[in-house]
């Protein structure tokens, strides 16, 4: 992955994690968060921008040229906000690929189709529990 | 043949994305961390392009540019501004300065811009070709205090593309120049008609009507309020 | 109509109120504890406490019984994850999304979402018509704004006092649709004689309102 424009919507933990991983290759990255406290969360190498701002206002993502944006990464805590920003990057801005973080699984349904990839947490998290019990008794689930 | 470029930022993120959108066969990058380090190392080595980061704590980049000229430094410079800072593009014009690139901004933004900076000292009046060079050319003159051959230059671009907005908004700054405010804010509806979305002209259009013009030359008002829109 | 409304704070109490005089059967979804008990204790309606963007509790709420949905709360995103889900997910036939910020009015009509209202925006173009600098007072933008409803009280010194309908000469494009005069509505003719505090209620183009003024009053202001 070289050379794309990110822009990640949300320096949680999780934001900021991605866009460490993000930053290994030649990649320009924006991060955007409503309070600027937040980027402290990045790491010492994070090489890109930051805004600090709602990116549910559609200013917000006009200012990170959204229109420019090769990927676009919702992760913020509310799962609500991500699923409106995912889609306005997605059906507004067609971004070609947009990803968003969820909780709650059901509300995929809204955007099916879009062509927007889902990161459900609870699931991925509830699958690793199942495989590390799996491989301690031995037993494969299925 | 490898070009030297000083970036000169506070902001470690954005330096460090700098150098990894430019540091490679074609150029070498060189870090500044404020204003005064930046002068330092232009006075101790050569260089091709400065990349100034306008607002920093302490010289901002614009007295950062008025300093290196006042030492005779002809350096090309491209300033980076941050979203809704007004461009004071006319000041920046007669220290030499007319390039502006607003961040966040892609790798081939910046690219291009850096690009299309180094290679156009070596256009030609009687070469140039299509739309992009005659406008590259109009700058030149305008950094080179040639302001009627830019104004004449500007006007033979527009006849090549219509529907570009930079050229009208040059032409602003130019009438700006010449205090003709009447004259300079037409040119920035002009361009803003052409594209509703090209900021340059709608920060140059804003602060026309926010600076006030007095007789005994340009009133620029009161830096502290421009940055806080 | 079975209609479902979600959040709303306490606005709800007199939108609920409305509803429920009109005969239609309500479902009130609301978050904060202490609005539902009140809501459930002074309107005949189900009320849920929860959070309206979660499916299952739409679904436990009987959503796919909903003729229409009002999403009132004060996250934009909530509101369109809410209207999103009713009509995409549950098939509700309407559907409608309060806006905080107005410049997510069009985001949510590309986004699917039928109605949308920005109070924001109404309150702007009130002002905008200068409609609160006259003894006016707008009683509903129609067709987003493209008609205009007012209310007009006539006062002693208006030029049209004393006339008829007819000899004041309204513009071609208004219409008196109603004259109240004190506890009665009179639809008036071109005979009709206007008086002093007569309430006129007149439709017309919001860009004609100037002119139905100046007819009026004799003035612009």
């Amino acid at each position: 992955m070289k050379d794309k424009y990110i822009i990640i919507v949300g320096c949680g933990r999780l934001g900021a994690h991605v866009a460490k991983m993000f930053t290994r290759s030649r990649n320009s990255l924006v991060m955007i968060d409503k309070d600027a406290t937040a980027f402290s969360r990045l790491s010492e190498e994070y090489s890109g921008f930051t805004i600090e701002a709602d990116a549910v206002e559609q200013d917000t993502l006009l200012r990170a040229k959204i229109d420019q944006a090769d990927v676009l990464v919702a992760t913020t805590d509310d799962d609500n906000t991500n699923i409106m920003i995912a889609q306005v990057a997605r059906e507004i801005h067609h971004v070609p690929e947009v990803m968003l973080r969820i909780y709650d699984p059901s509300r995929a349904k809204i955007y099916e189709g879009t062509g927007i990839t889902t990161i459900c947490t609870t699931l991925l998290a509830a699958e690793a529990f199942g495989q590390a019990l799996s491989s301690q008794e031995g037993v494969t689930l299925p | 043949m490898n070009q030297h470029i000083l970036v000169v930022d506070d902001e470690k993120n954005i330096r460090m994305t700098l150098t990894q959108c430019l540091n490679d066969e074609e150029y070498t990058v060189d870090l500044a961390v404020n204003g005064e380090d930046a002068l330092i190392q232009l006075s101790q080595a050569d260089y091709d392009l400065v990349l100034l980061d306008i607002k920093m704590p302490g010289l901002d980049g614009m007295e950062v540019l008025k300093r290196i000229r006042d030492q005779g430094i002809q350096v090309s410079v491209i300033m980076m501004t941050a979203y809704g800072t007004v461009e004071r593009a006319v000041e920046a014009m007669k220290l030499g300065a007319i390039d502006f690139i607003s961040k966040p901004f892609t790798p081939s933004e910046i690219r291009k811009l850096v690009q299309s900076v180094l290679q156009r000292h070596v256009l030609k009046e009687t070469e140039l070709n299509h739309f992009e060079e005659y406008l590259e050319f109009a700058k030149k003159c305008l950094l080179e205090q040639h302001y009627e051959k830019a104004e004449e230059i500007l006007i033979k671009s527009i006849a090549l593309n219509v529907e570009a907005p930079e050229p009208h908004n040059l032409l602003g700054v130019l009438a700006e120049y010449y205090r003709d405010i009447p004259r300079a804010q037409k040119h920035y509806r002009a361009a803003l008609a052409l594209d509703p979305t090209y900021r340059p002209a709608d920060q140059n259009l804003e602060r026309t009507v926010q600076w006030k013009y007095t007789q005994a030359g340009m009133n620029l008002g009161d830096e502290g309020d421009s940055d806080e829109r | 109509m079975n209609i479902f409304m979600v959040g709303g704070g306490h606005q709800t109490h007199f939108l609920a109120k409305s509803m429920i005089s009109k005969g239609h059967d309500l479902t009130l979804i609301e978050e904060n504890s202490e609005i539902c008990a009140r809501l459930a204790r002074d309107h005949q309606a189900l009320v849920i406490q929860g959070d309206g963007t979660r499916p299952y509790l739409l679904q436990d709420a009987g959503i796919t019984r909903c003729d229409l949905l009002l999403a009132l709360t004060s996250k934009d995103p909530d509101n369109l994850v809410i209207c999103q889900l009713t009509s995409k997910v549950y098939g509700v036939p309407k559907s409608l999304a309060l806006v905080n910020d107005p410049a997510n009015r069009l985001t949510f009509q590309k986004l699917g979402v039928q109605t949308v209202v920005s109070t924001v925006e109404m309150i702007t173009d009130l002002i905008e018509q200068r409609l609160f600098l006259d003894d006016i007072s707008n009683l509903s933008p129609i067709e987003e704004g493209k008609v205009s409803l007012m209310e007009i009280e006539l006062k002693v010194d208006d030029r049209v006092v004393g006339n008829t309908v007819q000899e004041a000469s309204f513009p071609a494009q208004s219409n008196i649709g109603c004259v109240l005069r004190g506890q009665e509505a009179i639809i008036p003719g071109g005979a009709t004689r206007l008086e002093v505090g007569d309430r006129l209620i007149i439709i017309c183009l919001p860009k004609y309102q100037s002119e139905v003024l100046k007819t009026i009053r004799g003035r612009l202001t």
